[in-house]
């Protein structure tokens, strides 16, 4: 705003808008730079909180390069209640769902989950712990595209004494789950033999939701939920979110759609360079533009506040 | 696309490729032979014209199998050993250490016991560049080439010096191993001996390892997609250095059968490059063992070809060599554009079934 006589904002690899700097405002800017997509209705009673089964507290870790990428994080999920997290992508949220799941390492602070302390657990004592996560990248992280489906669906499952036969995976039981999870899930491919890397977007994401939600997680974190995936898509695993939500789990999703996270939120956490720069119940009066001067920096809220 | 559709295509490829090499083969014949057609006749039909030559061939194709499969274990779980000589060398040593100086137990409590050393011996070995690679993040290619030295002129050293049995005439090689547990012949008038049975126990073993075992299942998702097996939770430290043992525990079974079936001895450098033969074997079987059942019978069927050719003809066996050179390259060929296949396939567009 100070050196510049025009300014182009860019969102999602296009340019929106270019503007005359002495004709525009922050406001305007941070508005185009949000952007306006269509609102997804997804049909939600209102939360009914319970216990809290996820407590993060001055939480601290660093990204690839070792400089601080989370600088003192504290929010809490309950029970039955989705928390959204807000922001530009690469003020954090990457880290804190690696930290989260056990695939980064935590500086410091504290996760509590369930009264029992995730710091220092492993991924596969984490993902025991029916946590379900939804990585953001499904093609890399979230699935194995040279894999069949079934091979994708049973990476919880594999060693569980019910999908064996003495030492031997059990084919047909394995095989019965997969389809039956296709079909729950509406994925759809010729048979759970089909290649993942052979799916659409929507159809392989459907693949990753139905894994992660097949262990009945008490705890959900969705990062990018419904990136690069058709309406259709979006849609169906908009409702699994939220009737995951009604059966009672906390849900954290991260999302770089701020209109998913006011779809499927009840409060929405806003990242900032790192840190929690507002923690907002989502009201019908909650707009985009007030998130959008709290992802960019512009307003904060009190430390006391967003740590409530 | 299904899977056994990709099965198809891959196949085809393959049958292409060596049906492409042996051409090549025949075109040097007919540039070079004065009878070409007698050649490439005694080339292509010797071979099996009677028991003996039949014999010969899975002989060879014994010690191609298992250092076959040692390579395609390494190299399905994505880690590029190029260790099985070595780890053949020090298997067949440490086993024929025990087959010599421990005489006189029964032969079938022996006999296991001296495949199982052999079994210890290639995969303690191979453990060492498979650490280095888990926890030290050293290229497992540069260190398992450099530890083949390390086990070829290590066991040439000690089967020259302390272990060398005087009554071996000009060659080094250990004392004689009793005849009741080497492994004899049990067709009548094939010469194959029972080394080929254990070859095919190894084939269905690694088969129902790779593809019917949650290990398998972890070998095979951390060689697809390494990312994705941590995010699963799949210790894949432990799954780099174990699928290196079991590919030195083959490699070294290898070298104990040769030893069992052919040698009746340690002998200095018998095994001259069954390890790297392994590697070409692993590339044309795709990794699957089946397929390097396959290739081996292939492989050690064109070896056999070209003596027969050379005893039939005016062509040196040397053909055989173009032929399989021919082979490596139409086949690692074909592993690129496979390679460049699954790496933009999901960046073009994908089919909604």
């Amino acid at each position: 705003m100070e050196i510049s006589n025009r300014v182009t904002v860019l969102r999602a690899g296009k340019s929106i808008a270019t503007l005359l700097t002495k004709e525009t405002n922050r406001e305007e800017i941070s508005r185009l730079m949000v952007g306006r997509d269509v609102l997804f209705r997804v049909d939600k009673r209102p939360a009914e909180p319970g216990e809290t089964v996820l407590s993060v507290r001055g939480l601290r870790a660093a990204d690839d390069k070792g400089s601080p990428a989370l600088k003192g994080v504290s929010f809490e999920i309950r029970a039955g209640e989705v928390l959204g997290i807000a922001g530009v992508e690469g003020n954090g949220q990457t880290e804190l769902v690696e930290t989260l799941t056990g695939l980064r390492k935590a500086d410091s602070g504290e996760i509590r989950y369930l009264g029992g302390d995730l710091i220092g657990r492993s991924v596969a004592q984490i993902r025991r712990m029916q946590i379900g996560h939804v990585p953001e990248d499904r093609q890399t992280s979230g699935a194995c595209l040279t894999s069949t489906i079934a091979e994708n669906l049973i990476l919880d499952h594999y060693r569980n004494p019910d999908f064996r036969w003495g030492p031997f995976l059990h084919k047909k039981k394995i095989k019965k789950f997969a389809q039956t999870m296709m079909a729950t899930f509406d994925v759809r491919a010729q048979s759970e033999e089909t290649l993942a890397g052979a799916l659409s977007g929507g159809n392989l994401q459907k693949v990753v939701v139905a894994r992660e939600l097949s262990k009945n997680p008490k705890l959900l974190i969705a990062s990018q939920p419904t990136r690069g995936v058709d309406i259709g898509a979006i849609e169906f695993i908009h409702r699994e979110v939220i009737k995951r939500r009604d059966a009672g789990a906390a849900v954290l999703v991260v999302s770089a759609e701020l209109s998913e996270v006011m779809a499927l939120s009840d409060r929405i956490a806003v990242f900032y360079n790192g840190e929690i720069a507002a923690v907002l119940d989502n009201t019908p009066d909650l707009t985009e533009q007030e998130i959008g001067y709290y992802m960019l920096g512009i307003k904060k809220q009190g430390q006391e506040a967003a740590a409530q | 696309m299904k899977t056994s559709k990709a099965l198809y295509l891959e196949v085809g490829g393959i049958v292409a490729a060596v049906a492409a090499a042996l051409v090549c083969g025949f075109i040097v014949i007919l540039l070079t032979s004065s009878e070409p057609f007698a050649a490439i006749g005694s080339f292509l039909i010797d071979p099996l014209s009677n028991p003996f030559n039949i014999g010969t061939i899975l002989n060879k194709a014994v010690p191609l199998i298992l250092t076959g499969l040692s390579m395609s274990v390494v190299f399905q779980s994505g880690v590029f050993s190029m260790g099985a000589e070595g780890q053949l060398y020090v298997g067949a040593f440490v086993g024929s250490l025990a087959a010599v100086y421990l005489p006189g137990l029964n032969p079938w409590i022996h006999l296991p016991l001296v495949l199982v050393c052999a079994i210890l011996g290639g995969a303690l070995f191979a453990a060492i560049p498979g650490l280095m690679k888990a926890y030290l993040n050293a290229n497992e290619i540069v260190t398992t080439l450099m530890l083949n030295f390390v086990a070829i002129l290590t066991t040439s050293y000690l089967v020259n010096n302390p272990f060398k049995s005087p009554d071996g005439g000009g060659y080094a090689r250990m004392e004689l191993i009793g005849k009741d547990i080497l492994l004899g012949k049990f067709i009548p008038g094939m010469p194959v001996h029972a080394g080929f049975l254990i070859a095919l126990a190894a084939v269905a073993a690694v088969f129902v390892l790779m593809y019917k075992t949650p290990l398998g299942y972890e070998l095979r998702l951390v060689g697809k997609n390494g990312q994705f097996a941590r995010y699963g939770g799949i210790a894949t430290r432990k799954i780099v250095v174990l699928t290196i043992m079991i590919s030195g525990a083959l490699a070294g079974l290898a070298g104990i059968v040769e030893i069992l079936g052919i040698h009746q001895t340690y002998k200095d450098n018998f095994s001259a490059g069954l390890g790297f033969d392994g590697i070409i074997i692993a590339l044309l079987a795709r990794n699957h063992p089946i397929g390097v059942l396959i290739s081996a019978l292939l492989y050690a069927y064109i070896q056999v070809g070209a003596q027969t050719m050379q005893a039939g003809s005016d062509m040196p066996r040397e053909v055989a060599v173009i032929i399989q050179v021919m082979l490596v390259l139409l086949v690692t060929a074909q592993a690129i554009f496979a390679y460049i296949r699954q790496r933009y396939a999901h960046s073009g567009t994908k089919a909604v079934k």
